[in-house]
């Protein structure tokens, strides 16, 4: 069930204006069909006899997923959380995370964290996408989210990923988490974690 | 809202069960309620999952063979 | 819920954060895990698995089971398996993807390499170029016969190769 967590602001990077953005637990309808008919043509359109290295320069390694799935898969599940964020009445960013999962980091092995098992921005605010991308913010506040559950669940903060190429910088750089390196259980992609003491200065 | 609310339940456990509750309070660094969401959301993603036909297995790390962790 | 971070202390990290792409989780594996929760009816025409893969994939099963000297409900009841999917693997239906759990039970039956002939029979979306190229040719090659001919053996022996890999 869909419930607003709270009131947030993303930057309009062409106004350089804060516009004000609702961030929600939960997925419904719409944000669903604004993924199909708002997301998915323009991921679509770089889709198209795009190879898997394409896709990556474009920026639209997530052509595929399908959130509608997503959804049907884990919308009843206790372990799986959604969260969606909107502004101008239409969907800017969505995640999933799993409640369980446990940390990889030595010194605190077997821990529980959130795991982020999908993350996207609609791709109109990717500064790899478009050329002239719409709101920033929309994935430092999915991750507060992301944090904020973690610390609710007594799970103190800790969030763990697998990140696109693409995006390595961003949490490694960025948000300051842990890089434990490729993963060659899960396509050799970076695997990622915030400790508590990353978590908390995030949220200061 | 109304999936939030949250209601108080009695649990009646063994001295064995309590114990094993315990230990995995210490061990998680988790309330036992905290343990017992994490034991109902493990428990139900079983379900799901057996009722499509699937098994879980545990797999050796070394080895790399798959034990039947349950039968049901 | 409630976030732990101040509104306005969030909209300065917004402000102030480098502007970089966030995108995290998995482009294939997402398919895979999904393929063994959503409910079977609703699989059928999201996924489209590619054509000259099922038609190696059933293709394969045939031949192995013909291999043995086996019938189709022969099979389906020693690697406890519904008949009907069986039926439809071999039928080489355009757009059917079996459950996991069948290809599972398949790929232990015939001692087959389970992952490999995940992504042959689309139930696990893969990007593996060589091994699509190697289904074209075997789809390609392999027609129906009463007995396995020489080159039907050859064909097969290569496939199977081909998904250890």
């Amino acid at each position: 069930m869909k419930s607003l967590v709270s009131t947030v602001d993303l930057l309009n990077r062409v106004t350089g204006q804060f516009v004000e953005a609702q961030l929600y637990s939960g997925f419904d309808e719409k944000n669903l069909k604004d993924f199909e008919s708002q997301w998915l043509p323009l991921l679509a359109k770089k889709l198209r006899r795009s190879t898997p290295e394409q896709l990556a320069e474009a920026q639209a390694q997530d052509a595929r997923w399908n959130w509608r799935r997503k959804e049907l898969a884990w919308g009843h599940a206790l372990s799986y959380q959604a969260f969606a964020v909107e502004a101008d009445s239409v969907t800017q960013g969505l995640m999933y995370v799993s409640k369980l999962r446990h940390s990889r980091l030595a010194g605190q092995l077997g821990a529980p964290v959130i795991y982020v098992e999908a993350i996207a921005t609609a791709p109109w605010n990717r500064p790899g996408f478009s050329p002239q991308p719409k709101y920033k913010g929309v994935g430092q506040v999915l991750m507060q989210a992301a944090i904020s559950l973690s610390i609710d669940e007594e799970f103190k903060g800790r969030v763990a990923l697998h990140a696109l190429p693409q995006s390595e910088t961003w949490y490694r750089t960025v948000l300051g988490m842990s890089d434990l390196g490729p993963d060659p259980d899960d396509h050799n992609m970076r695997y990622f974690e915030l400790t508590t003491e990353q978590a908390m200065k995030l949220i200061r | 809202m109304a999936d939030q609310i949250k209601r108080t339940m009695t649990l009646n456990l063994t001295d064995a069960e309590m114990r094993v509750l315990e230990q995995l309070s210490t061990q998680k660094d988790l309330s036992k309620t905290a343990v017992i969401r994490q034991a109902l959301r493990l428990y139900q993603l079983m379900e799901m999952r057996l009722a499509r036909g699937e098994k879980l297995f545990f797999e050796s790390d070394e080895t790399k063979e798959k034990a039947e962790l349950m039968l049901l | 819920m409630n976030l732990h971070i101040d509104r306005a202390h969030l909209r300065e990290r917004i402000r102030r954060d480098l502007d970089l792409d966030v995108e995290a989780g998995f482009p294939i594996r997402d398919v895979e895990e999904l393929n063994m929760f959503a409910p079977r009816d609703l699989l059928v025409g999201h996924l489209a698995p590619v054509m000259e893969m099922t038609i190696a994939f059933g293709t394969l099963i045939e031949l192995s089971r013909r291999k043995r000297k086996l019938t189709i409900e022969q099979v389906a009841d020693e690697a406890r398996i519904d008949v009907g999917e069986l039926v439809a693997i071999e039928r080489k239906q355009s757009g059917y993807v079996p459950k996991p759990r069948t290809i599972h039970q398949l790929a232990m039956f015939f001692r087959l390499p389970e992952k490999g002939l995940m992504k042959l029979s689309g139930a696990v979306i893969s990007r593996d170029e060589k091994l699509r190229s190697a289904a074209l040719r075997f789809a390609a090659k392999s027609a129906g016969l009463d007995k396995l001919t020489k080159s039907e053996e050859e064909l097969l022996h290569e496939i199977v190769k081909c998904l250890s890999e």
